[in-house]
């Protein structure tokens, strides 16, 4: 909606959208109302649509099965197909066909025909910024940024990569919303305006409409568990969205915290998702090693069996837990 | 590690006071409020200090501020004066209230401070060089009176105390405690995988469960997809259709506007013609073209009258009164011998009233029988006698004559041979004897020519029996003949009807038979002829139909007698008509004669009113005819003049009226084309329904408009059009409202996924907590057994080392189980003995060496940790107390023991047994001075 409204507010010529709008496994009649009626209302507007390999082109896509307003245009083949936005100005677009295995479009020799600026809308995965991505990505529909000129194109609208990019030739807008934590860069519609000469001007609007926030909190030092408590409200009361928290430091041995603790002092956030990993006992582990105790001895085993340190903290804190009584002995 | 002082700087009530204390054994007595307490934990707090950190303190630092804090205020500070095993004294002092202040220095060496060498929780902490911390030394060090109390209760506490120590120094729960406390967290946060209520078997039925309803939910959608392609498949149909009848419909309207407007065109030619409005009609002159008209068609019809030929009428109405007559004179004929006949027949009839012929039996056999029975009554043979004597007599002479001779025989023998033929001749003269007489001989003795005679007589005999028997038997076939005769005479009188008895009598009956029977045949002939005659006037009527029929030809003869003259009629029949004439005339006259005759008749009767009819027809029209001429202005007076003459009329009328046809037609059209609309509303309309064509058309795929064309549609084509829309929309909508239908039971594919990712979450955190808390136990498991395998012996040798020395020989032995540190003392007597189970004082010694043992294996080896004991003797008898202060006595040799007290007969003893440098008895006052 924001970009719908963005885009009228703006006064823009066309809205391109390079895939995964939609996932196909997932949709539903909503998501296909929700579309349909959204770009329909910003007729006179045209809409271009390159269905990407989330929301592959086929027959029972919604790109196929919607009743798209007039000025709704989806690209349907596997290959570049071009179309006039204005005179001595053509849109190359292509579309997904499936869900993986779809080739670069501009492979094979690909080159625009005609004269004027000729401009590309697709979903797929620029090679060299492909490493950047982190995990979860796959190459679809690959191409080298240098393939672009090739072809003859000025510039080239994309999507697949959630992590921004303005280059040269080729724009990744980036995923609008964010999807995850740790997002960086910055993501959301690009307002484009390209020049007789097939220059590319580039203006980035934030249109996210959820703020994701990382929030830290080290319990060093904390002697009760309402310290903990008051020093979290202290730092991110007051804030929402969505949220991911680590706590870090050292627990005094005496203290039990655990998610539920502390979710109630941030219950002004839509949803917040916990790290414990950081978070290390409150023992004095050189004096407990020392004893000549089980506990020493304990203690001691632990550190030499060489487990992964999540589970070394883990099995130090139940079992230090238990030896002191404790009935809290799940350790995060 | 030893105490040399503690240093109340402000603690509790104390300020600036100081309690030293000896490298022994050490009493600290006082009744109470005398500072006991205060001083025990100066002792503690002076060498430990207090834990510093940010934030509220806990709860015991709380309650330790709350008992010790200065009564006076101000600041909180402690001290103690300790002297290391590696001969370091150090000045512990401790700011408890800021925790900022506090120091170690080293008293033999200025400006050294080992505080960062034993900083714990944010303040220094002596215990530390003991290899212990606050909590530790205070379990380590410090021996409260519950203490010693409990493990007088058993063997159980004794060990437990034990394990704790072990365990964590005394601080915290024993090794055991600690195993089950794991064991009981898993059995519920985990469980087994055989505890299906528990969550790890539970979480993993839940990620089942979610992976399930993801299955479905994703089947669910890929139907909910497949059904949307094939609505948009019906969707895509639904279009085709009613893009075909868009074209047809378009191409239809076009059609309607072409013809729209040439109904225009022609209306807007039409309307120059009629400028004044309708058409003037021709003159009036109805009447004559009427009159014209129905001369012509009755010229036209006019017949061409035919005279008649044959017989006149009158010669045909004569010829059929002759016949009338001749007709009558035979049906009188016929009826009057009908009625003769029928009275014959009656005559005859009444001859059989029975109604039929009654004939006499005609039993055939039985007259042959009787024939037959006189026959042989009349035939049969006389009757015969044989004669003579019978059969039977003349066989009894034989007999006789056999009798003798076989006498004689007899005799024959006896005598000799003629004596023999004497007998013969005997025998034969008796049979011949016999033979005439019949008579036997007498039975004597016979001479031989008698029996000679005899058989002679015999043979004579025997002839006249061969004789006899024939005469007999030809006698007897005679009878039998006659019985035979009279039976067969019997049998036929029987059947005829007799019951006389006697054959002579039956044979008169029979014969009386005959001639009735012939009598009988007689009149049953006459009979038959009667019959005959009957039967022959009947024919196969009855008489009642004869008497119809003679009715009916009596009632034929009279009608046709009406329909004559009478008088001729009786003319006729007054002349006698031969059999011959009759039946020529009958020939003759016959109804079909008439028939023909009266046919003719009508005929010419009609033909005759035809003729005269035709030539009545024929005049008028020619008078019609001369009649129109003449209206038409001829005055002709031939027909064919006349016709003429209306023909020429006729053509300029002709000409007139279709000149007004025409105007009247094309008027006519006109308002046909109009219809109810004046021209510019017809000429709107046109222009309205090409509008509405182009319409039509611009709005349509070309290539459809030109498809639709080719098809020559019509009206019927358009409906068959509209009706596979109307099927297609029907099958889309169908299918729509079943998608819809669907859609309310479409899963969120995303709410389920994320449903199974938070049941595989809480898998991994059962599976995680699962596995931490196996390891956990594993690991604990190790470490105690190792500790417990250490500890004993150190248990066992210190207990050996002081055991026999505390007790005075009683015990001389050992031993400490690794696993469970249970301790056993060996006696005198060579028992065992549970050391829990040992007297009071026993158990006591034995656990302040066992805690001796203890702090010793707890501390860093080459240190040595006090023993500090609050009342630990207290509710003690004397010689027990004795005993356990002459341990501890003992136990000083090696570690500092600082007993606070308030029993006099510990500060009794103390003054007795503590004289030398190494110990030292401390009197409190009751103000908290010391003494």
């Amino acid at each position: 909606m924001a970009i719908a409204e963005l885009t009228q507010d703006v006064g823009a010529n066309a809205l391109f959208c390079g895939g995964d709008l939609y996932e196909h496994e997932r949709f539903t009649p909503d998501t296909a109302e929700f579309v349909r009626t959204t770009f329909a209302e910003l007729d006179p507007i045209r809409v271009f649509l390159a269905p990407g390999n989330h929301d592959w082109f086929g027959p029972d896509s919604l790109y196929a099965l919607v009743k798209w307003s007039s000025n709704v245009h989806v690209f349907r083949e596997a290959s570049l197909q071009p179309v006039e936005l204005t005179e001595g100005l053509k849109l190359w677009g292509a579309a997904h066909r499936a869900p993986a295995n779809t080739d670069g479009f501009l492979d094979g020799g690909f080159r625009v025909d005609g004269a004027g600026v000729h401009i590309a809308l697709f979903h797929g995965a620029e090679r060299s910024w492909f490493s950047e991505q982190g995990e979860g990505k796959q190459p679809h529909a690959p191409f080298d940024a240098q393939q672009i000129a090739e072809a003859g194109l000025h510039h080239a609208f994309l999507g697949h990569y959630h992590r921004p990019k303005d280059a040269e030739r080729h724009t990744y807008p980036g995923n609008p919303d964010p999807l995850a934590f740790g997002e960086d860069g910055e993501r959301g519609v690009v307002l484009a305006t390209i020049g007789s000469d097939g220059s590319v001007t580039r203006e980035r609007r934030v249109v996210a409409s959820t703020t994701v926030q990382d929030l830290d909190l080290d319990v060093t030092g904390c002697t009760t568990q309402q310290q903990i408590r008051d020093r979290l409200a202290e730092r991110y009361g007051g804030l929402g969205g969505f949220a991911r928290l680590t706590v870090r430091g050292d627990l005094a041995s005496g203290i039990t915290i655990g998610e539920g603790d502390l979710r109630d002092v941030l219950d002004e956030f839509d949803a917040v998702q916990i790290d414990f990993s950081r978070l290390r006992a409150g023992y004095d582990i050189e004096s407990l090693r020392r004893e000549q105790t089980v506990r020493g001895q304990f203690v001691n085993d632990v550190f030499d069996a060489g487990l992964p340190a999540e589970q070394e903290r883990r099995v130090l804190t139940t079992g230090l837990r238990a030896l002191a009584g404790r009935s809290d002995l799940e350790a995060f | 590690m030893r105490f040399e002082s503690v240093n109340a700087y402000a603690f509790g009530p104390f300020r600036d006071q100081t309690l030293d204390l000896a490298p022994g054994m050490n009493v600290v007595y006082g009744p109470n409020e005398a500072g006991k307490s205060t001083w025990h934990a100066a002792l503690y707090a002076g060498l430990c200090g207090m834990r510093r950190g940010r934030g509220q303190p806990r709860a015991e630092d709380r309650e330790f501020r709350e008992r010790h804090g200065p009564w006076d205020g101000g600041g909180w500070e402690v001290g103690a004066v300790i002297a290391l095993a590696d001969g370091r004294r150090v000045e512990l002092r401790h700011d408890l209230a800021g925790g900022v202040d506090s120091s170690a220095r080293d008293v033999d060496i200025a400006d050294r401070d080992y505080s960062n060498e034993i900083v714990n929780e944010g303040a220094p902490d002596g215990s530390r060089w003991l290899g212990l911390d606050r909590r530790s030394f205070l379990s380590t060090a410090c021996v409260r009176q519950a203490q010693v109390l409990a493990v007088r209760d058993g063997a159980a506490d004794l060990q437990d105390e034990l394990q704790r120590a072990a365990t964590t120094a005394g601080t915290d729960e024993t090794a055991a405690d600690a195993l089950r406390l794991l064991r009981d967290y898993r059995a519920e946060r985990v469980g087994t995988e055989r505890a299906p209520t528990r969550p790890l078997v539970r979480s993993r039925s839940a990620v089942t469960d979610a992976q399930r309803a993801l299955d479905a939910a994703q089947r669910a959608h890929g139907e909910y997809l497949q059904r949307s392609g094939a609505i948009d498949q019906l969707e895509r149909n639904v279009e085709a259709r009613e893009q075909e009848a868009a074209a047809v419909r378009a191409v239809l309207a076009a059609r309607v506007a072409d013809e729209a407007e040439a109904r225009r065109d022609k209306a807007q030619l039409l309307s120059a013609r009629f400028p004044g409005g309708p058409p003037a009609r021709p003159s009036e002159e109805a009447n004559l073209t009427q009159q014209v008209a129905a001369a012509l068609t009755l010229w036209s019809e006019r017949p061409t009258p035919q005279e008649p030929e044959g017989e006149p009428i009158d010669e045909l109405e004569r010829q059929l009164a002759e016949l009338d007559l001749q007709l009558a004179v035979v049906a009188e004929a016929d009826a009057s011998r009908a009625e003769e006949q029928l009275e014959r027949a009656r005559d005859l009839s009444a001859l059989f009233p029975e109604g039929g012929l009654q004939l006499p039996s005609e039993d055939d056999e039985l007259v042959r029988r009787v024939e037959a029975a006189l026959t042989r009554w009349n035939d049969r043979p006389a009757a015969h006698d044989p004669g003579g004597e019978p059969v039977w007599v003349l066989e009894e002479r034989v007999e006789k004559i056999d009798r003798e001779l076989a006498q004689a025989k007899t005799h024959q023998h006896g005598t000799g041979g003629l004596a023999g033929l004497l007998r013969a001749i005997v025998n034969a003269l008796a049979r011949l004897w016999r033979a005439f007489t019949g008579q036997r001989a007498p039975s004597t003795a016979l001479p031989d020519n008698a029996v000679e005679a005899l058989r002679e007589r015999r043979v004579l005999l025997r002839n006249q029996i061969d004789i006899r028997t024939e005469e007999e038997r030809r006698a007897q076939n005679i009878t039998e003949q006659r019985e035979m005769a009279a039976e067969t005479v019997r049998q036929a009188a029987v059947a005829a009807g007799s019951n006389v008895t006697t054959p002579e009598d039956q044979v008169r009956a029979l014969r009386d038979w005959q001639v009735n029977r012939k009598n009988e045949v007689e009149e049953a002939d006459r009979k038959r002829r009667d019959w005959d005659a009957l039967q022959q006037l009947l024919g196969q009527r009855t008489l009642e139909e004869v008497a119809a029929e003679a009715g009916r030809m009596r009632d034929e003869a009279d009608e046709r007698a009406g329909s004559v003259p009478p008088a001729a009629l009786a003319e006729a029949l007054e002349r006698p008509l031969a059999s011959e004439a009759l039946h020529t005339l009958r020939h003759r006259a016959t109804p079909e004669r008439r028939t023909r005759i009266e046919h003719r008749t009508a005929n010419r009767k009609q033909a005759d009113r035809a003729y005269a009819e035709d030539s009545k027809r024929l005049n008028e029209a020619a008078s019609a005819l001369r009649e129109a001429a003449r209206a038409t202005g001829s005055d002709a007076s031939e027909p064919d003049a006349q016709l003429a003459a209306i023909g020429r009329w006729e053509e300029r009328r002709q000409e007139e009226m279709a000149e007004a046809d025409s105007q009247r037609e094309d008027w006519e059209e006109l308002q046909r084309l109009l219809g109810e609309k004046q021209l510019d509303e017809l000429e709107a309309e046109t222009e309205r329904l090409r509008n509405d064509a182009e319409v039509r058309a611009a709005n349509l795929d070309p290539s459809a408009l030109v498809a639709a064309r080719d098809q020559k549609p019509d009206r019927a084509l358009l409906d068959d059009l509209e009706q596979q829309a109307d099927r297609a929309r029907a099958e889309r909508d169908t299918k729509q409202g079943e998608l819809a239908e669907f859609e309310q039971t479409l899963p969120d594919v995303a709410g389920v996924e994320e449903a199974l990712a938070a049941a595989e979450r809480e898998r991994s955190r059962v599976e995680r907590l699962n596995q931490t808390l196996g390891t956990t136990i594993e690991f604990l498991e190790r470490a105690q057994e190792r500790v417990h395998r250490n500890i004993a012996p150190v248990l066992r040798r210190t207990l050996l080392e002081w055991l026999p020395r505390v007790t005075g020989g009683r015990y001389s032995d050992c031993q400490v189980n690794p696993q469970s540190l249970a301790v056993d003392v060996l006696d005198r007597d060579g028992h065992w003995r549970p050391a829990g189970l040992l007297s009071h004082g026993t158990t006591e010694q034995v656990y302040l060496l066992l805690r001796l043992a203890l702090a010793h294996h707890l501390v860093k080896p080459g240190e040595a940790c006090p023993l500090i004991l609050d009342d630990a003797v207290a509710a003690s008898d004397a010689s027990r107390t004795r005993e356990v202060l002459n341990t501890l006595l003992a136990i000083s040799e090696s570690v500092q023991v600082v007993l606070f007290t308030h029993e006099d007969n510990v500060r009794e003893w103390a003054e007795e047994r503590l004289s030398g440098e190494r110990d030292h008895l401390t009197l409190l006052e009751p103000n908290g001075a010391r003494g």
